[in-house]
Parts: structure tokens; sequence; C-alpha cells
């Protein structure tokens, strides 16, 4: 019996949900919010992902009319010749912005933990191994994220239930509580950095010529928030309100009050942190592609892997830049809001210039 | 959005580079063997001079390490299992790169289980190291705290009966894989570092001293603070109803009647705390068994008698542990926190513990069932 080597179709959906899932514990997610809207940001993510799951599904719709390629390039099919390159560029900065967030996090998060040195260092060291993972084509990166489904996210959503045993539920109490809504703007930011990879949807799912991947995104998409609000909750719930303020890491922390005597994985927090990291190195990559392809697309050629190469090196010489103390926060404020704005006022805005010229999508 | 498409024997000069990289610069270059490494298992703190901090690190010898050696533990072998490394600094980061400078290896805190800490520095507060060790993150966050009554030292330099080591000694009493007792509560480095903001709940931590055989240590006392100041100690006979107060898990601990002498053990427990009408209702049920050993001449009708007087002895300790709090202004119990509960969700920490509390008063009921009643008569 012959083994089926190649599958035929690589469900997109799921790329999307690996990359979200990781960006959802990410300090500029989850610090962010904690700092901003306080015990709040339990409840914030579900309107969130409702305004998100509403934009991609303009955008989809909006594509399906069109007949186009994706979102970026529907604009020609309402007779302007500048839209799509305009909107490719638009989305090259969103994925930048993305990949930028992502290297900043993992130099920083690794400089003080496992390597301890340097960040900038690693920066630059992860720039150059995620933008030589990036020259995979994206059915790989798609692959991969596949068989991390299988073999790194269930056992990482198992070590993510374990923080139930030391929460103190009533840390928790008011979820609704006026006088931590210091700052919405930036609550609503930090978790629509989150959902950055899903500007890459209109790309990658049209391929597939069927509702069942938005239907599949859809349950993808609410399971992240669940995710996500539950590990904000249990940050909460295992540090309390007043920790979670203060600490660099809250996620990391949550991980660390896991304590089992006698088990091989006695310092689990290390384990669910490197499996966390498998996933931070291919929603990178993802995020890389996404950003220089969207910029190939913009100048109309072929991407090349020296594109890549060129993209690295700007990355890294940024990057150095930043790498400061203060900047990350202020960072992911704004990398959340343009993101806000990418993946739900642009389709919207895109929708009602359709309706406006009289072409209903 | 393929590019140029998977063209598998174009990778190989990325998937070199990629090896490359991962093997050498980021991955596997400038590795320290495991024996060129001290790895520190108990750490002390005490105040040093000028304001400054001392700090004693126990390292430990692999091969004196049942889990560590080949070869087992080194029952017999008259050295010590470990040894202690000291130095002085402006504060706690500077005091353990000094500690550099006295040992030829590198020294790793990774594997620290417990840091003690001297009554005289926590008195001082504990602020300043609670925030360092919650950030270093090379110390794990679930090591225990402790206090010693004067400096950390002597309980370091103990060479315990069994284990022999005393960062092995002081493991299995806090994880509580070894001696299991109500009368200890053992408090990790976030749950301390939590307590000192959370409004609703203050640090507690045993405290540890040795005994003057030299073979012994013992923690006959529960040290409690403010937020981050060491405010008094409770025996450890109370600290059984702060266990129990505090729903923590159910641990063996045992109830006296003197002058009967008679003795019952804790088969189950259940508290309950609710603030109403102005005051802390306090409930809590005790299951019991009458321990064999002191049956004696116990006749079936004595038992009701029991209950009624264990019921009054325990209300009458949890009221004057109750009454200690008070007027130490700590609350290690978390009442705080049903008061935030029952009042909105919000409570200043500060107004709590200095007006609140001490005004709070409390309806304590103790409801004490002997479940088994062994060999009567």
């Amino acid at each position: 019996m012959k083994l089926p080597m190649r599958e035929r179709e690589v469900h997109y959906p799921i790329l999307l949900f690996i990359s979200t899932i990781c960006l959802s514990i990410t300090r500029g997610v989850q610090n962010s919010l904690a700092i901003s809207v306080g015990r709040n940001g339990i409840w914030l993510f579900a309107p969130c992902v409702a305004l998100v799951l509403f934009g991609t599904w303009l955008g989809m719709r909006i594509v399906r009319r069109s007949q186009a390629g994706s979102l970026m390039s529907a604009g020609a099919a309402l007779g302007s010749r500048w839209w799509p390159p305009v909107s490719y560029l638009l989305y090259s900065l969103l994925f930048a912005g993305g990949s930028a967030y992502m290297l900043l996090l993992s130099g920083d998060f690794f400089s003080r933990t496992l390597l301890y040195g340097d960040s900038k260092l690693l920066i630059t060291l992860g720039a150059i191994l995620i933008c030589l993972a990036a020259t995979f084509n994206i059915e790989s990166i798609a692959r991969n994220a596949h068989l991390m489904t299988l073999f790194i996210l269930p056992l990482f959503l198992f070590v993510s239930l374990l923080p139930l045993k030391t929460a103190q539920w009533s840390y928790l109490y008011p979820v609704v509580d006026p006088p931590d809504w210091h700052d919405p703007v930036a609550g609503t930011a930090a978790i629509m950095t989150m959902f950055i990879p899903l500007g890459a949807s209109t790309l990658l799912m049209t391929r597939m010529k069927d509702k069942r991947s938005f239907r599949s995104l859809t349950v993808l998409m609410l399971a992240v928030a669940l995710f996500a609000s539950y590990m904000y909750a249990m940050g909460i719930a295992t540090q309390g309100l007043a920790v979670t303020k203060r600490i660099a890491f809250m996620a990391h922390g949550t991980y660390g009050t896991i304590r089992i005597e006698n088990f091989v994985f006695e310092r689990i927090m290390f384990l669910a942190m490197l499996m966390w990291e498998y996933m931070c190195v291919l929603t990178s990559a993802f995020m890389v592609r996404c950003a220089v392809f969207c910029f190939a697309q913009m100048l109309s050629v072929r991407l090349k892997h020296y594109h890549l190469m060129i993209f690295a090196a700007i990355l890294i010489v940024l990057l150095r830049q930043a790498a400061r103390p203060q900047f990350f926060l202020a960072f992911t404020i704004w990398v959340g809001c343009y993101s806000m704005l990418m993946l739900a006022a642009y389709p919207l805005l895109l929708y009602g210039w359709m309706l406006a010229r009289g072409r209903k999508p | 959005m393929t590019g140029s498409g998977p063209r598998t024997a174009k990778k190989w000069p990325v998937l070199l580079l990629a090896a490359v990289l991962t093997v050498m610069p980021a991955g596997c270059m400038g590795v320290k063997q495991v024996n060129r490494i001290s790895f520190v298992t108990v750490l002390g703190v005490e105040p040093g001079a000028d304001g400054g901090v001392r700090v004693h690190a126990l390292a430990a010898i692999p091969a004196k390490y049942g889990s560590l050696s080949p070869d087992g533990a080194s029952s017999g072998v008259s050295s010590a299992p470990d040894y202690i490394l000291s130095a002085e600094g402006a504060d706690l980061s500077d005091a353990l790169y000094k500690l550099k400078r006295k040992s030829a290896r590198d020294i790793q805190f990774g594997h620290t289980k417990v840091v003690l800490f001297s009554d005289e520095l926590a008195r001082q507060g504990l602020a300043n190291q609670m925030d360092f060790l919650m950030r270093r993150e090379e110390l794990q966050s679930i090591l225990w705290i402790a206090i010693t009554k004067g400096s950390p030292v002597p309980v370091m330099k103990m060479r315990t009966a069994t284990p022999e080591a005393v960062g092995d000694w002081l493991v299995d009493i806090f994880s509580q894989a070894g001696s299991d007792t109500a009368e200890i509560i053992p408090i990790m480095l976030y749950q301390f570092y939590d307590y000192m903001f959370e409004p609703g709940t203050t640090p507690y931590a045993a405290v540890i001293e040795p005994l003057p055989d030299e073979q012994t240590l013992t923690a006959k006392e529960m040290a409690v603070f403010g937020s981050d100041k060491l405010l008094g100690t409770i025996p450890a006979e109370d600290v059984k109803y702060v266990s129990l107060l505090r729903n923590s898990k159910v641990l063996p601990t045992t109830f006296t009647l003197p002058e009967e002498q008679i003795s019952f053990v804790l088969l189950n427990e259940n508290s309950k705390i609710a603030w109403r009408n102005g005051r802390f209702k306090v409930r809590l049920e005790l299951k019991l068994d009458l321990d064999q050993t002191s049956a004696g001449e116990m006749k079936a009708n004595r038992l009701a008698d029991a209950e009624a007087k264990l019921n009054e002895k325990a209300k009458g300790e949890i009221e004057k542990l109750l009454a200690e709090l008070q007027r130490l202004h700590a609350d290690p119990i978390g009442l705080g926190e049903r008061y935030r509960l029952a009042h909105g969700g919000h409570l200043d920490k500060d107004e709590w513990l200095r007006r609140l509390f001490p005004e709070q008063t409390f309806d304590v009921q103790v409801k004490a069932e002997i479940q088994r009643k062994g060999m009567l008569e």
C-alpha cells in the first residue's frame, strides 16, 4: 500500500489559528491589556473577535463579488489602478509591523530568560533565522502549522490548563470594573495585535473557493479569543491584578506558578515556553513572507529570496535602534491601532465605496 | 503567493546556513559542562553593613545528592553535602554578583528552592528583595520563602539527621511531600509577592530555627507581615487555624482536650467566612477521628460532651487568634478579600490594615463532629 505523501490541499485557517494563538499570549497583548483596562480585558476579547470576523467576512464578500485574487487587488475592479499598489503597501506595512513585534518580543524575552545576554544580538539572530524560514513557500509554512496542531498544540493547551490548580477565583471579581477602564483604545489595540495574521485571510482562503474555510476560520478565531481570554483571566487569578501590571511577561508568570512535584516536567514553564517559541518561529516566518510578498506585489515583481534578505537587513537595522525598554509597549499600541484600521475599518471603507458606486457586493 | 515555488534542490544553501546558525552562534557553542557549575539550592539574606545586604548561597555538591549522583547519595561520608558562599553588597543584585569572586565555578540560581530571610531584614521590609527575585528570570517564582530568627547561616550550616542536606530538608517540609502538617503553611515567591500588593490578604512565612542538638530544625512559629514588613509571629498551634480558615488543602493535625486527655485527628474540614450585617461570620466544620492511642476509658455517652468542649475550645482559640491578628494589623487569612467582595470589589490595602480590620467584630461558630469513634465499650 502506498502512503499518501502529499496532501492535495492546505487548510489555511489552521495557519492563521496557530499564528494568532501564538500572538495571543504575548507581552504586548496581555500586559498592555492589564495596564489599560484591568479585569475588563477578560470580556473585551469577545467584541474584538466579533469585529475582526466581521471585517474578514466583508473582505471575503468584496473579493467574491469583484472576482479579485485578494482584498488588496479588489480595488482594481472598482476602477482605480492606484488602489491595489497602495493597498498592498498598507498590508505590507501591517505584516512588517507584526514581524517586528514578534522579533522584538522574542529577542527581549530570550535575552532575559534562557539565553541571558544582549537583546540586540538575539534580535539580529532571530531576524536572520526567521527570514531563512520565510524562504519556504507559504504551503510549506502552512503544512508546518498542520504538524504543530497535531504535535505541539495539544500539549501546549494541556499545560495551559494547569494554572487552574493555583487559581484564586475571587481575584477576577469584579469582571466589569469601570474604575479600571483607564485606556480602552490601548486595550482594544492590544487585543487587535494578535489578529494581524488575519490580514492575509483573503490572500490565502479564496484559493479554496468555498465557504468552508470562513466557517472554519470563525470557529478557530472564537477558540483563540476564548484561549486568550482564559490565559488573561488565569494571569489575574494566579498572580493578582496588581502583580500582572508590574511583571514583564504575564503568560510566562502564569506558567511559572505551576508546580508538579516529582514529575519529569517539574519546570513545566520551560516546556510551555519552548512550545510557544516553536509557534513564534512559524508565526514570524509567515508574517515576514506576507510582508515581503505584499511589497513585491506592490512593485509588480515576483517574490525572490533576495527580497527576503533585504527585508531581514532592514528589520535588523531598525530593530537594533528600537530595542529600548519603553519602546516596546508604545510600539504595541501603534501596531494594534494600525491592525484595527486594516482589519475592520479598511474592508468597511472599501465596502462603503463599492456601495457608493452602486456595485453592491 | 508561493513565490519561487517548491524548488527543494536549491534550498540546500539555506538549510545549511540555518543548520550552522542553529548549532553555532545561536545554540551549542560556549556551553558549560555541568561539572563546571555550582548549583545553589538555598539562599540566605540578612542585613549587611551600611544599609546593604549580606547573601549566603548554599551550593550543592552533586555527588552528595542521591538524585544527581550516578552512585546514589553518600550516606556515611563525613563531609557536608554542600558548602556556603557569602558576599555583601549594596543590594541583592550586587551581592549575588560578588559571589562570583569567591567561586571557581559558574554559579547557577535556577535550582534555588528556598530563600531564607533573617527576621531583622524582614522587619525592615522585603519589598526590594522580592522585586528583585521576581524580576530575575533565572530564579523560579515557585521557590519557597521562609524566615530565620537571627542570621540564616546557622540554619544553612545545619546537618540534619535525615535528609542530610538542609536544602532537601526544607524542600521536604515545604513541598509537603515528606512531612505534612497543617501547622506549616508554605508560601512561594509569587504568592508572597502577590499578597504584598493584593488588598485583601497579607504575606506570611514559616519561621525556621535550629534546635540545640545541631541535628534538628523546627518551625514553631509563623511570621506575619503587613505588606512587606514583618509585624510579629503566631505560634504553630494557631497556624492550623489559619490553614483551616484559608480553606487550604486538608493536612493532618490534632485537637486535644488536655483535661480529658483525649486527642482527635482531623479527617476533613470546611470553613466559611462571610461579611454580613456589619460583621464577619466565621464558621468552621471539623470532621474528626478519635485517636486510637488515647481512646482510653472513653464511653460513648461522653462523645457529645467532648464535641461540645472541642467546639468551645476551638472557638476560643480562633477568637484569640483573630484578636492577635487585629492587634498586629496582619491578615494572612484573607479576611480583607471577603470584605472586598462584600463591598463591590474595591479596597485600599492600607486603609484595611490600619483602620478597618482592627474595628471588625467576629461571630465565630465551630461545629466538631466525631465521625469515627474507634474502639468504644
